[in-house]
């Protein structure tokens, strides 16, 4: 299966060619599905929106019913002259810079290292590339609290030890750009990984063939052959650490470091909520992601033809010589920040029997941890229930997103249905759209509409199929535009009706895809915690909401133990579906 | 790589086995009943908490469904202690105040509240919900012995208990004659960048205490505290903070501290001289109630002298005139009606509460 990514497509396809079939114009049946298909993309995606935009744009704070909007006023966006919205605005913008730079060189580096080098144990580089993917950044700020924490953090502690000050402080600017770059580099590994592996190795030959020493080499062929991937996801992770709500919140806020989404999230939680003004930030965030992202797929879009061959032939291997064993060692201390040091602090956090540490001798004291807290919050039925309402809410966003990507996708690529570039643009239009916007409109959304979906599981599969849909969108149109229309033709031809050519000809020539596309939904509905924030209620809480009302209902303990068990439940998923995904390749 | 897979399983099995045993038992830290009889409704120590008629419907109910503000771990030891009472389950919506407040509006507007009681704290929160028809008038037969100011809109909903809001520390870095007196000890160039605070907007409790505040410390105590302190989202962020040492002082919950403390967190709190302040937690049945009959237990039992004093051994001050001030970890609070003690009443709260918090979001430079 693709490796799982937080909320945006880490792979890119090459740009799709829009080759309908060519049919006479439908008749109004033939657009029944099509229309399905917009009707169901404006209830999750433009209804949301629609409330958002309303709200920045109305002057009704407190609605008596939900259409109730009251008088048109700009008068909400008048929060953003304010110093605290300018503030957060400017740090949302550096700690994006910041964590993208961080992201990059680490990705950059990893990637090259297992891809072109001969670096020791270079498959396990590969692991070390992707491991942190399958720890949630909130998980990852939580642990790093723990660690790096000013008075009392583990790092900080062994210093005090070893007679030097403890001078770490992670509730810091610097500390969110370090949590956030090292938990995002996974994003710029797998994208440049991919582009220095199919690199047409044809134009590095010629440059030695014609003479050129490796150095120059590499940064007159390969290195800027690669710039298109490594522009596009520096744009992709700047776009990602700024609507990024967990770390901001548990790194950020204690550190007086206010971004976008944690005054979205405040303004909500202010007593009474400042929806409308929670909504004109939203726009705010909104539109300035819509342009970081056109910005991100123009980057892209000029990659494919530079660097894929399709050959088949292996790039050449850059020999490290005497930085094989820094090059290494790079690598392995990474690993040991983004995912080691993380574990073990929430495994100690989880075992200790109080809260407070004085000094690290302390936690080899006899009684000082105990397995005991684990088990008990393992046999708890707040922890099953819990756990239960996660996979369901994975596996039915699993199924139903890669069910709905596919009708969207087979429409877009397969038929000539009017409106159907209008179907991919509202695919991709959460893209931009932050969770945190998506799920306070998705709340406003299903408590006006007159169906009984608020409440219940069913709405955080909505929120998570919305999140998650450009992802699943790309991911079967991928499968989909490589895959012979012919095929299908010919059943229809030889007498099947279409929707029987499609159940028996290409959805089975499609399983690799579809059930990548499913795996990939899955890991990525267990992570979210965004976009559930407003919209769980007692009977609906997920994995990630227990540990994020654990943190913020004061007991870090319990938010440790919940995310060891978080990481166990992701990992078991990530074993499993890396054995169902190398079955289907078979 | 077997063998080291196989070593730390080996390893992993040693330490379980080692560690695995229960912790010491923990002091229950509300005293439970003494006394309960069925026979005739319910009878908790000799006080009639449901006649038959109520306690055959409520328990063909079962349990109710509460959305409270209250802090998680306090609300879950109440609860307990009337689970067990009472045997009628409690299904809980816990929020913070504000989050709860927004979702009670919204959730009520759209007519898909599932709430059978509800409870909150800030008295504009909760006569707000009453003008809008949240509540349904109900008069407990247990509510004798009530002080002033209990029931509120004619019984549509009453002051529960008034948890106590004061300063605290964190008593394993701070011994002896260190530990602080008053709020102006917490002034002192020691306590720079270890002190906390949570922010006004967190519901009725900061309201009260930012209320407290201004009116007998004054705004230059504030602004000075404000550079000094670190502003959390939440009371409970702010303890976990405190008992893990990231803070050493900060505003403190009584109730919360009691309950950190018997689960071994390293944290105590102060009567300060100039005294602390008391804040209304408001309880009524929702007017969207389907438990009807187990949501009048709930109220008859959270004003009887038994869920009275299952508040005050947590460390809340009781509504009724019988139940003694709480004695949390051999400190005894102020009566209720001592000059240190500042309740805010509900009009003094209304009056002010846009005041107070334009006020502290500008003295602390917060969600201004």
């Amino acid at each position: 299966m693709s490796a799982p990514t937080d909320n945006r497509p880490v792979t890119t396809t090459k740009p799709p060619v829009d080759t309908p079939t060519p049919q006479r114009r439908p008749g109004p049946k033939k657009w029944i599905p099509t229309l399905l298909q917009l009707a169901l993309l404006t209830v999750i995606v433009l209804f949301p929106m629609f409330f958002i935009v309303m709200g920045a744009f109305t002057d009704n704070a407190e609605r008596t019913s939900l259409f109730d909007f009251g008088n048109f006023t700009l008068d909400n966006f008048a929060l953003l002259g304010s110093s605290t919205a300018r503030s957060a605005l400017w740090n949302s913008a550096l700690v994006g810079i910041g964590s993208s730079i961080v992201a990059l060189a680490i990705g950059c580096t990893l990637a090259f290292l297992a891809a072109r080098t001969n670096v020791p144990g270079r498959k396990m580089i590969y692991g070390i590339g992707i491991a942190p993917l399958f720890l949630p950044a909130l998980v990852g700020a939580l642990a790093w609290a723990l660690l790096a924490g000013p008075a009392t953090g583990y790092i900080n502690l062994i210093l005090t030890a070893i007679g030097l000050p403890g001078f770490i402080d992670i509730y810091s600017f610097g500390g969110m750009i370090f949590i956030l770059g090292i938990y995002y580099a996974p994003y710029p590994f797998l994208m440049v990984h991919s582009a220095l592996s199919l690199m047409n190795p044809d134009l590095e030959d010629a440059a030695s063939l014609h003479g050129a020493k490796l150095t120059k080499m590499l940064s007159k062929i390969t290195f800027p052959l690669v710039m298109p991937a490594v522009i596009g996801s520096g744009i992709l992770v700047f776009a990602l650490t700024v609507e990024n709500f967990p770390v901001a919140q548990v790194i950020g806020v204690p550190g007086g470091v206010d971004t976008l989404p944690t005054l979205i999230y405040r303004l909500m939680n202010a007593s009474p909520a400042r929806g409308n003004d929670a909504a004109a930030v939203a726009v705010v965030l909104t539109v300035l992601l819509v342009a970081v992202v056109a910005f991100q797929q123009r980057a892209m879009s000029s990659k494919e033809y530079t660097t894929v061959s399709g050959k088949g032939v292996r790039a050449r291997q850059v020999p490290l010589r005497a930085w094989r064993i820094p090059a290494a060692v790079f690598a392995w201390v990474y690993f040991t920040l983004a995912v080691l040091l993380p574990l073990v602090a929430l495994v100690l956090a989880a075992l200790q029997t109080s809260p407070y540490v004085a000094n690290i001798g302390q936690l080899f004291d006899s009684g000082a941890l105990s397995f005991w807290g684990l088990g008990e919050t393992l046999r708890s039925a707040d922890f099953h229930s819990v756990m239960t309402n996660s996979v369901i809410v994975g596996v039915a966003t699993a199924a139903i997103g890669t069910a709905f990507c596919f009708a969207l996708a087979y429409t877009r690529y397969r038929t000539n249905a009017p409106g159907r570039k209008l179907l991919e643009y509202l695919a991709m239009l959460p893209l931009a759209v932050p969770a945190i916007v998506l799920g306070l409109g998705l709340l406003w959304t299903w408590l006006a509409l007159p169906l009984p979906i608020y409440g219940t599981l069913a709405v955080l599969v909505i929120a998570f199929v919305a999140v998650t849909i450009p992802q699943g969108y790309r991911g079967v149109s991928a499968s989909i535009i490589q895959l012979d229309k012919d095929l299908e033709d010919s059943a229809v031809m030889l007498g099947a009706r279409r929707h029987r050519a499609i159940s028996f000809v290409t959805a089975p020539l499609l399983k690799v895809g579809l059930s990548s596309t499913f795996l990939l939904l899955l890991m990525l509905s267990m992570r979210e915690l965004t976009a559930a924030l407003f919209l769980f209620t007692s009977d609906t809480r997920l994995l990630s909401i227990a540990i994020f009302d654990a943190y913020d209902n004061g007991s870090f303990q319990s938010a440790a133990e919940l995310s060891l068990l978080y990481c166990v439940v992701i990992g078991v998923l990530a074993v499993l579906s890396r054995r169902f995904g190398s079955k289907e390749t078979v | 790589m077997r063998k080291l897979v196989t070593a730390i399983a080996l390893g992993i099995a040693v330490a379980t086995a080692t560690a695995c045993s229960p912790p010491p038992e923990r002091p229950a830290l509300a005293r439970a009943a003494e006394e309960i009889v069925t026979d005739n409704g319910l009878v908790i120590d000799g006080e009639q908490i449901a006649d038959p008629d109520l306690w055959t419907r409520a328990q063909a109910e079962g349990g109710i469904t509460l959305y409270s503000g209250y802090t998680a771990v306090t609300e879950a030891t109440v609860l307990k202690n009337f689970e067990k009472d009472t045997g009628l389950d409690v299904k809980l919506v816990r929020l913070t105040p504000n989050r709860l407040y927004e979702r009670l509006v919204a959730e009520y507007g759209a007519g898909r509240l599932d709430a059978d009681v509800v409870r909150i704290s800030d008295a504009g929160f909760v006569s707000g919900l009453s003008e809008r028809g949240v509540f349904q008038p109900y008069t407990p037969p247990t509510a004798g012995e009530l002080q002033d100011d209990v029931v509120f809109d004619g019984g549509n909903y009453y002051r529960t208990f008034d948890p106590i809001y004061t300063m605290g520390y964190n008593s394993a870095l701070i011994e002896g004659d260190d530990r602080p007196a008053s709020w102006a000890d917490l002034l002192d160039d020691r306590w720079k960048g270890n002190l906390g605070i949570a922010q006004a907007g967190a519901g009725g409790s900061a309201l009260a205490l930012t209320r407290f505040q201004r009116e007998v410390l004054g705004d230059d105590y504030l602004r000075e505290y404000s550079s000094e302190a670190r502003v959390f989202d939440s009371i409970g962020a702010q303890l976990d903070a405190l008992a893990r040492g990231e803070i050493e002082a900060g505003t403190v919950v009584v109730s919360s501290v009691n309950i950190a403390n018997n689960e071994n967190a390293p944290v105590n709190f102060v009567v300060p001289e100039e005294g602390l302040t008391a804040y209304d937690y408001y309880t009524g049945v929702a007017s969207t109630a389907k438990n009807i009959a187990a949501a009048q237990v709930f109220m008859n039992w959270n004003l009887s002298k038994r869920g009275q004093q299952v508040f005050s051994d947590l460390g809340e001050y009781s509504v009724r005139n019988d139940i003694d001030p709480p004695v949390i970890r051999g400190i005894e609070l102020p009566k209720f009606t001592d000059p240190k003690v500042n309740r805010i009443t509900q009009s003094e709260s209304i009056e002010n509460s846009a005041d107070d918090q334009e006020a502290w979001n500008a003295i602390f430079g917060y969600n201004e």
